[in-house]
């Protein structure tokens, strides 16, 4: 007899990650730059 | 019919300071790295800062340069979220978190046993009054109680230095608590925290 897979199927449960969060991500990545500066690399985050 | 932009194409536009392309890739992967992370660590607020810090290295790395596109976008994206989920296991590991539910409070069953301020003020009045009651106990009850209370000594030790018997030792502590009890009838007064 086939087996009724359905039946056994684990439900995953889907979520995402809060608009507020993609927001801040967002402010972070307009935030952020890099300089270079010989061969080094600074990070200079601006408000 | 949308037209889908690539991920690689996206991320070339995103090194090139088109801020929009980032906010079209989380968008896209969004629900599926939050679930993923989600599945190991099965805690959103957990899911939402692992997802939250998996970006931010996402960031850095593409602007500084280092972002070589040999493989995909979402499963480079995918490993670093994996790592940092490990990073949180180890971390947790080694410093247990103990949540409590809403029928099971830890803190009902584990107390603080630091006084507060009231408490330690009240303790330290009624230790006061009873030091002033032991004054008024005969001379060799009260060097027996002192000894044994206050300098935790046996009653071994106690015999030897005051020169009697344990039973006699025991006797004078006896005496001692009974006698403080009829002082503290007496006088009304009420020792109790």
């Amino acid at each position: 007899m086939e087996n009724i897979y359905s039946e056994e199927q684990k439900s995953v449960k889907t979520v995402s990650t809060s608009q507020k969060t993609v927001n801040f991500l967002l402010g972070y990545s307009k935030s952020i730059h890099v300089v270079n500066y010989k061969t080094h690399q600074f990070e200079v985050t601006l408000n | 019919m949308e037209l889908q932009i690539n991920d690689s194409i996206l991320v070339k536009n995103y090194i090139d300071g088109d801020e929009r392309a980032l906010e079209v890739l989380i968008n896209r992967h969004n629900q599926r790295i939050t679930s993923f992370i989600y599945s190991k660590v099965l805690d959103r607020d957990v899911a939402e800062d692992i997802f939250q810090d998996t970006f931010i290295k996402v960031i850095k790395t593409l602007k500084r340069g280092n972002y070589s596109e040999e493989g995909k976008f979402l499963p480079w994206v995918m490993r670093i979220a994996h790592n940092l989920i490990i990073d949180h296991f180890r971390r947790n590991k080694r410093m247990p978190k103990f949540e409590g539910s809403d029928d099971f409070n830890i803190f009902s069953v584990i107390k603080d046993d630091q006084l507060n301020i009231e408490r330690q003020i009240i303790k330290d009045q009624i230790e006061n009054d009873l030091s002033l009651l032991i004054e008024e106990l005969p001379e060799d009850q009260r060097e027996v109680l002192l000894m044994r209370i206050y300098k935790d000594m046996s009653f071994k030790e106690i015999s030897e230095n005051t020169g009697v018997s344990i039973n006699t030792a025991l006797g004078r502590m006896r005496y001692a608590l009974i006698n403080l009890r009829k002082i503290v009838d007496r006088k009304n007064i009420v020792l109790t925290n």
